[in-house]
């Protein structure tokens, strides 16, 4: 005899209707005293990639640029494209051909108190694609300091460029090989 | 022996009403094949169980260009009531633009059939908060870029916002994305809408 799991009388609970429920945890990772994590064997049933990041690195300086690469590519291969502000001043950067792509940035111990952290909103649309260049968007900020030009509001984009092909792996970096520090997280969301 | 039903601590069904009120769903994807469409487009009525939509999409187009960009027309209103402004970085310049009156929303930029490489896309998400109202003038925020080339130069990322300007208020049941000139959108091109509660 079959059993159906239904919902109230006459809603039939189906894995496509439990599936198209989103987002979905893939993971979480809480980094410190190292300068690198993964999220690897990511699913590949998933429409989209959601990563949300909130940190801080050892650097003794004002911080860190924080690095995304895809499928465990270190070359210098990746490009991204950085628009910011900075109190009234809007300016924007490129990077060509570097080792990873920024998603953001982190204060370092010159931030004026240990609790002030970074954080970067980071999507990865169509991310089981084939036949595209994986990338992604990103949104991210941080204020290491109370003083006039210490906090900025970023948007980040950028790519793989010398190899197609699902991203199975997302490993986030420092990008001067300092350490993330306790309370620093990552969480990996997949969009149904 | 009588049908068993999932129930919470309290006594209350787990019905698709309370998991629709858990967060979001996925409420439909297209990924047109190559050559076949040069516009995507939900329409609804989308649930009223949601207050607000999403679309998360990847996309470039056919046009004979190395970019383009990624336009979305609400309830098939081709009058020109659609009003956007965006900002984006390109190498070391911030830009920004701004579109008034037009017939539909700038809300991405994306690649064309000139873009370097078959594989460079475009790819972005917006949001439209509160989509079933009735007595304010929808609006959208989001966030786009593609990578044309390996040039300077060749990045485009950016933030897009607009509203619909003029004409009488109501919810948002069609939307409609094409590129600026429309051409074909190419594969693995993919939009995914989603309802959030």
């Amino acid at each position: 005899m079959t059993k159906n799991l239904m919902f109230a009388p006459g809603e039939m609970a189906t894995t496509e209707f439990l599936n198209r429920m989103a987002p979905r945890l893939i993971g979480t990772n809480s980094p410190s005293g190292v300068a690198t994590l993964s999220f690897s064997s990511i699913p590949q049933t998933f429409k989209h990639l959601l990563l949300v990041g909130k940190g801080r690195v050892s650097s003794a300086t004002i911080g860190a640029g924080i690095g995304i690469r895809f499928n465990t590519v270190s070359t210098a291969n990746y490009h991204d494209q950085l628009l910011q502000g900075i109190v009234a001043t809007p300016s924007a950067q490129e990077a060509l051909l570097a080792t990873s792509a920024r998603i953001g940035f982190f204060p370092g111990t010159s931030a004026l108190s240990t609790a002030d952290d970074g954080w970067a909103y980071v999507l990865m649309p169509n991310y089981a694609a084939t036949t595209s260049f994986p990338s992604y968007v990103a949104l991210a900020g941080e204020h290491y300091n109370t003083t006039t030009g210490t906090g900025r509001a970023q948007h980040l984009g950028g790519q793989l460029q010398s190899a197609t092909g699902a991203i199975s792996t997302v490993t986030l970096l420092t990008q001067d090989a300092s350490n993330f520090v306790a309370d620093t997280r990552f969480d990996l969301w997949g969009l149904t | 022996m009588p049908t068993a039903y999932p129930i919470a601590a309290d006594g209350t069904f787990v019905d698709t009403a309370f998991l629709n009120a858990l967060g979001s769903r996925n409420l439909g994807v297209v990924a047109p094949a190559s050559g076949t469409t040069a516009s995507v487009t939900f329409t609804g009525p989308f649930p009223s169980s949601y207050n607000h939509l999403m679309v998360v999409w990847k996309a470039r187009t056919a046009l004979a260009a190395a970019t383009d960009f990624l336009m979305c027309q609400v309830n098939n209103d081709t009058n020109s009531v659609h009003y956007w402004q965006e900002v984006h970085g390109t190498g070391a310049t911030a830009v920004s633009a701004e579109g008034l009156g037009q017939n539909a929303w700038r809300v991405g930029a994306i690649t064309g059939a000139s873009a370097a490489s078959g594989f460079d896309f475009g790819s972005g998400w917006l949001l439209i908060p509160n989509f079933r109202s009735t007595t304010l003038r929808h609006g959208f925020v989001g966030s786009s870029g593609e990578w044309s080339g390996t040039s300077t130069g060749n990045g485009f990322h950016g933030i897009f916002a607009g509203q619909i300007k003029l004409g009488v208020a109501a919810a948002v049941s069609i939307l409609k994305f094409t590129g600026l000139t429309p051409a074909n959108f190419t594969a693995p091109t993919t939009f995914t809408l989603y309802g959030l509660t």
